[in-house]
């Protein structure tokens, strides 16, 4: 189905029929009507706003998700600003273009503030979105993005999508969570938002509660639901990771704990929008993706080992930072990749590699072969610097049960016996610090900053 | 601290997976012959300080580099 006319949420919420389960929150359940409601009466309420370039700032992600369609309805421009972006003043927000900042709070416009000198300008015809590179590797970048650039690959069949209840793992101002949301309403499914406090059992027992059968979230949180004892219960069909490597221990354990979905992992980075999915449970992507003549809603090619991308779609346009492009209009992901037989499997970012003594280490795969341990759930390499070296690899480790039976000195012998083969000595971490539990950032990824 | 030190140092070995034990080390042995490599030297530095919570070389204010094990041990009991 083409929708290429609807310029605004509203109008995807229009189709589904009103009385249609939409957003099911802690203690409140809103129908697609009721949301439709909720727009009106925000149109009513804030005349000043329409045509405006507005901020949107919420702690909670069900305010958000309550508000977005009635902002979207009748702002121009709306910037998703995520709560840990700094130094948010006036200046900032000019150079942005942005003329109001909204505040959200306990499902209510909280306040509205007005931001400096407005520009006259002309009524834009194409409404956008603004959002923000989560900034783990450096300061965040701005790109924009029209609601269609963004919905290019969304199933958008409303009939099938009254099968699906989505659960909610990222923020929505985040790309990875806006995704998701955007996801269930063209296709007019249930969306599940958990509040942000709820740890990892309180999520599974809610998503297999509300019997939420679509979640994405990272390969991280992936592998901490699969630590929950009833994780089984979630009915789930569709299984989506993305905003991490996904490993082959990791899809193989979904697929096992799961065999009746599907799983996708997708690819994406917020430079280029919309990126690609890879649906045949293996790790990496088909070889044959690099044709230009694949299917993809994007071209993809390998130059020095990095994987540089172009939305054909390219709707989306950096307002602020520093992106790499090349004369063909390819952006540079900063991905690290290699061809193994017919896949082109990821290494992990291009800055985020230990050199040790020369060598170069990539944490990732290091991380990768040490959560194939069976007595591993999650690891994370990181560099100590050696005066001897420069750097050097060391982890930290998340056991099992079986693994924290051990003591450290023989969970050692068997790591390094394990890895002997797997990794070079350079590659292999000195030290294995067992850690009761590995951090995750608020987009869902390992913490990486931190050492 | 020999002890200690002796009982790193074959870890060290090991995880450059150099197939040697020491059971004593002379002070005279020479490092660059005694079977660890800048890695390993490096990997026996870390493991020092996981175990004594110190690490002599990089509270150095002047780069010393000892040759013999004898110069090694005493960088970490003079410390």
């Amino acid at each position: 189905m083409k929708n290429d006319k609807y310029n605004c949420l509203v109008d995807y919420i229009r189709h589904v029929p009103n009385e249609r389960l939409f957003l099911t929150l802690p203690e409140k359940n809103y129908t697609f009507g009721d949301v439709l409601e909720l727009s009106n009466k925000f149109r009513a309420d804030y005349p000043q706003l329409v045509n405006k370039s507005c901020a949107v700032l919420s702690n909670e992600r069900d305010t958000l998700a309550l508000f977005l369609p009635a902002i979207n309805d009748i702002c121009s421009s709306l910037f998703l600003q995520p709560h840990d972006i700094k130094n948010s003043d006036n200046s900032f927000y000019e150079s942005l273009g942005i003329e109001f900042v909204i505040y959200l709070s306990d499902r209510k416009v909280s306040s509205i503030t007005t931001i400096g000198n407005h520009k006259k300008e002309k009524t834009r015809l194409v409404k956008n979105f603004l959002l923000s590179t989560s900034g783990t590797t450096g300061f965040p970048k701005f790109v924009s993005y029209t609601l269609n650039s963004l919905v290019s690959t969304t199933q958008k069949d409303i009939k099938r999508g009254n099968d699906f209840v989505w659960g909610l793992t990222y923020d929505i101002n985040r790309f990875a969570g806006l995704q998701v949301y955007l996801q269930a309403i063209v296709s007019g499914s249930t969306l599940v938002i958990p509040s942000v406090s709820a740890n990892i059992d309180s999520l599974v027992q809610i998503f297999a509660k509300e019997s939420v059968n679509a979640l994405s979230a990272t390969p991280s949180f992936w592998r901490k639901v699969l630590m929950v004892p009833f994780h089984k219960n979630i009915p789930l069909e569709r299984i989506t990771l993305g905003g991490e490597i996904s490993n082959q221990t990791l899809l193989s354990a979904l697929t096992n704990s799961y065999p009746a979905a599907k799983i996708a992992h997708i690819y994406a980075s917020t430079e280029a929008g919309v990126g690609f999915v890879v649906k045949d449970k293996y790790e990496g992507f088909p070889l044959e993706f690099l044709d230009e003549n694949s299917s993809l809603p994007c071209q993809i090619k390998i130059k020095s080992g990095l994987l540089w991308i172009k939305n054909s779609q390219t709707a989306s346009k950096l307002i602020k930072g520093d992106i790499d492009t090349d004369d063909d209009f390819f952006v540079n992901t900063g991905d690290l990749v290699t061809i193994k037989g017919n896949r082109v499997l990821f290494l992990g970012r291009d800055n985020g590699s230990i050199n040790v003594g020369g060598n170069k280490v990539m944490p990732e795969k290091v991380e990768s072969i040490l959560e194939q341990h069976p007595f591993i759930v999650m690891a994370k390499v990181y560099a100590k610097s050696s005066p001897v070296l420069g750097s050097l690899v060391v982890s930290e480790v998340e056991l099992n049960e079986d693994g924290q039976k051990l003591t450290s000195k023989d969970l050692k012998l068997e790591l390094l016996t394990f890895c002997k083969g797997l990794l070079e000595p350079f590659e292999t971490p000195t030290l294995f610090r067992s850690v009761n539990s590995i951090e995750i950032n608020a987009t869902g990824k390992k913490v990486r900053n931190n050492k | 601290m020999r002890n200690i030190i002796l009982e790193k140092f074959n870890e060290a070995l090991a995880q450059t997976n150099i197939d040697m034990t020491y059971t004593s080390i002379s002070n005279d042995q020479v490092l660059l012959e005694s079977g660890l490599d800048s890695l390993g030297f490096a990997i026996l530095v870390v493991l020092l300080e996981e175990e004594l919570d110190f690490d002599p070389f990089q509270e150095m204010t002047t780069a010393v580099y000892p040759t013999t094990f004898g110069e090694f041990l005493a960088i970490y009991e003079k410390r």
